[in-house]
């Protein structure tokens, strides 16, 4: 009988909240040296996927929560023919809630969140990468736990739901916290809908000296950018009392053991107040301390409280799916969305054998974007070459082109910038 | 590699993606990074769209007519019925990517429901209840138990729908009881089709069917 899965606890709000303008599906690409191969594509994605056992499921509806159900049938790789984190028609993909596409040089994997956070994207795309390589005859010498080999056993830790794993009772009560309106960017939708993506490449170790220099680390350099570049177009001459709020995933695996390759990340408000005139350096101090005494293993854990509370009362768990999602929906819209501008995730410097990295140009990392929060930025670094992509749903492109320009000429370095034109004459 | 002075930033692009300013004539003749995209007409949303406004036409219409020319006897009913169910068999059945378990369900609810407007129409004489209805709730029960035993892998995606079926298997007796239908033998034989077709799932599928309801009722 096939293995089935109860969904983890972050997943679960995916499957509620996913619309059209709200696809839930992200990407993670890497850009080869060399023209990818899709026979050869095919046949390391048919041998890796079942090393996956948490990704290759499909979606079954339950009375009360929905559950995965492990896949049988063939996933086939795809040319890349619609924009980044196009939806996910589960119907027209197999059953399947990812994809695994290619176009020239590039080999890209968009998943539904609801399977995994970024980590267990980037893995899976890093086996498959690795047998791809290994089937077309290169030698690859891996040394360590640098990946996932595709002839290995899944752990039972792998396919664990760390959340439950570390939750620990606590009599607060979170529906009472109060949830702080964040400043929205305000656009008019592409139409036909879609998402437009820009990447920016920049050397990553010359970047980690400036924002040395400037006393911050790379995710706070980039994410006080972001924030001066949205006061920069937004507000910068209007009298304005907002708050900017950048959400920034973390990766909850730094703080809490866990080798799951399910969800397990939490997310963290930067909010900075404007008042008036603010300078880069007063965002950067504040993204600083905030960042650092929110990323703190107490704050993590109250977060993971209130995931995993918030689900597990009896009041929430006897509520059939059919009124609890439109409930999920409404606070995700009404709460969730309403406090952040822009969504920011960092995935660093992606950890791949010294051997592979010369197949290899740069990672790429797409975030959908969603109805109030239009525009979003994900960052991944391999060979020193650090893309920063932002992807957005809306027109205007201001605040991207207020950041990447400030970018280069803040630090002085060349960057880098392509897009897929979406929206655009060409 | 082309450079925007605007942006201060190097493109591989005629024209600036960040400030849209034409920066060059031509690019490097390079590899192509993304598709050209093309606008996916959506074909089956404007059939659908179609079928709609001809049936609420057609309706409305005759509807209009029987008032104005005779409006005792309501010969449009059957207009209308006809329409509603042209356009559920046309989005649901047809052009819909519905569960095929989901479309016959439909399907037997929108007969149903047809047919009984059509006899209330021409003077109620019971057809309906007493045996079309059940005619057709068998058919839609055997129809989904062909299914099942065709698609052995996958029956349990039909069990949700199975279930369903067995409930509405037990309306013709419902409407015996209450006096709406007549004929007791259609009504009891329904019933007892759905029964069987229950029991027959329970015995040759214990395990399996437990097995589901664990995982559709998890809390």
């Amino acid at each position: 009988m096939s293995k089935w899965y109860k969904i983890d606890n972050v997943g679960k709000v995916f499957h509620a909240v996913t619309e059209a303008s709200n696809s839930s599906v992200y990407r993670v690409s890497v850009l080869m040296k060399d023209m990818v191969d899709e026979e050869g594509l095919q046949e390391a994605l048919d041998s890796v996927i079942k090393r996956f056992p948490t990704l290759a499921v499909k979606v079954r509806k339950g009375v009360f929560w929905d559950f995965m159900e492990s896949n049988e049938e063939k996933l086939s790789v795809q040319k890349e023919t619609t924009y980044p984190c196009h939806p996910i028609n589960p119907k027209e993909n197999n059953g399947y809630l990812f994809k695994v596409l290619y176009f020239n040089k590039r080999i890209a994997v968009e998943i539904f969140h609801s399977l995994t956070d970024g980590t267990g994207a980037v893995e899976f795309l890093k086996t498959l990468i690795y047998q791809y390589l290994t089937l077309r005859g290169e030698e690859i010498a891996v040394d360590g736990d640098a990946l996932l080999f595709s002839d290995q056993v899944p752990s039972k830790y792998e396919t664990e739901d760390s959340f439950e794993k570390y939750y620990q009772k606590s009599n607060r009560n979170y529906l009472q916290d109060k949830v702080q309106r964040a400043f929205q960017i305000k656009g008019t939708p592409f139409d036909p809908k879609g998402v437009n993506v820009i990447h920016g490449v920049i050397s990553a170790s010359a970047l980690n000296n400036v924002a040395k220099r400037m006393g911050v680390s790379i995710t706070e350099f980039i994410t006080a950018l972001v924030i001066y570049a949205i006061y920069s177009e937004t507000m910068k001459y209007g009298i304005y009392k907002e708050n900017i709020s950048i959400a920034i995933p973390v990766n909850l695996r730094q703080r809490f053991p866990s080798v799951t390759l399910r969800n397990f990340f939490s997310v963290v408000n930067v909010r900075v107040d404007i008042n008036g005139d603010i300078t880069l350096e007063e965002i950067m101090k504040a993204v600083s301390e905030q960042l650092k005494s929110k990323t703190d293993k107490q704050h993590l854990q109250d977060e993971i409280n209130r995931h995993v509370q918030l689900q597990k009362s009896l009041k929430t768990r006897i509520v059939p799916l059919s009124l609890k999602y439109p409930a999920m929906r409404y606070g995700f819209t009404h709460y969730g969305e309403m406090a952040k501008t822009l969504t920011l995730t960092n995935l660093g410097n992606i950890n791949l054998p010294d051997s592979m990295k010369g197949y290899i140009e740069r990672m790429e990392v797409a975030l959908y974007p969603t109805k109030n929060s239009p525009i979003s930025c994900g960052v991944a670094t391999v060979n020193d070459q650090m893309t920063i992509t932002f992807a957005r749903s809306i027109v205007e492109s201001e605040v991207i082109k207020s950041f990447f320009s400030q970018l280069s000429r803040l630090t002085g370095l060349n960057v880098e910038v392509y897009s897929n034109n979406w929206g655009e004459t060409r | 590699m082309n450079y925007c002075n605007h942006c201060a930033v190097s493109i591989n692009h005629v024209t600036c993606p960040l400030c849209h300013r034409k920066v060059a004539e031509s690019i490097d003749n390079e590899v192509k990074l993304y598709p050209d995209y093309m606008t996916m007409k959506k074909r089956r949303t404007f059939i659908a769209k179609v079928v709609a406004f001809l049936s609420i036409t057609m309706a409305s219409t005759c509807f209009v007519i029987n008032l104005l020319v005779n409006a005792d006897y309501l010969w449009s009913l059957y207009v209308v019925g006809g329409a509603v169910y042209l356009w559920v068999t046309m989005n649901h059945t047809l052009l819909s990517s519905a569960h095929t378990g989901a479309k016959i369900i439909l399907q037997v609810i929108s007969l149903s429901s047809v047919l009984v407007i059509m006899d209330f129409t021409s003077g109620f004489q019971r057809w309906s209840v007493n045996f079309a209805i059940p005619l057709i709730i068998i058919m839609a029960t055997l129809l989904t138990t062909i299914i099942i035993l065709k698609k052995r892998v996958h029956w349990r995606d039909y069990m949700g729908y199975t279930f369903v079926m067995f409930v509405i298997g037990f309306i013709p007796i419902g409407l015996y009881i209450s006096g709406i239908a007549t004929v007791l033998w259609t009504c009891v034989g329904t019933s007892l089709y759905a029964l069987l077709t229950l029991i027959g799932m329970l015995l040759f599928s214990y395990k399996t069917i437990k097995e589901e309801f664990i995982r559709r009722f998890h809390v």
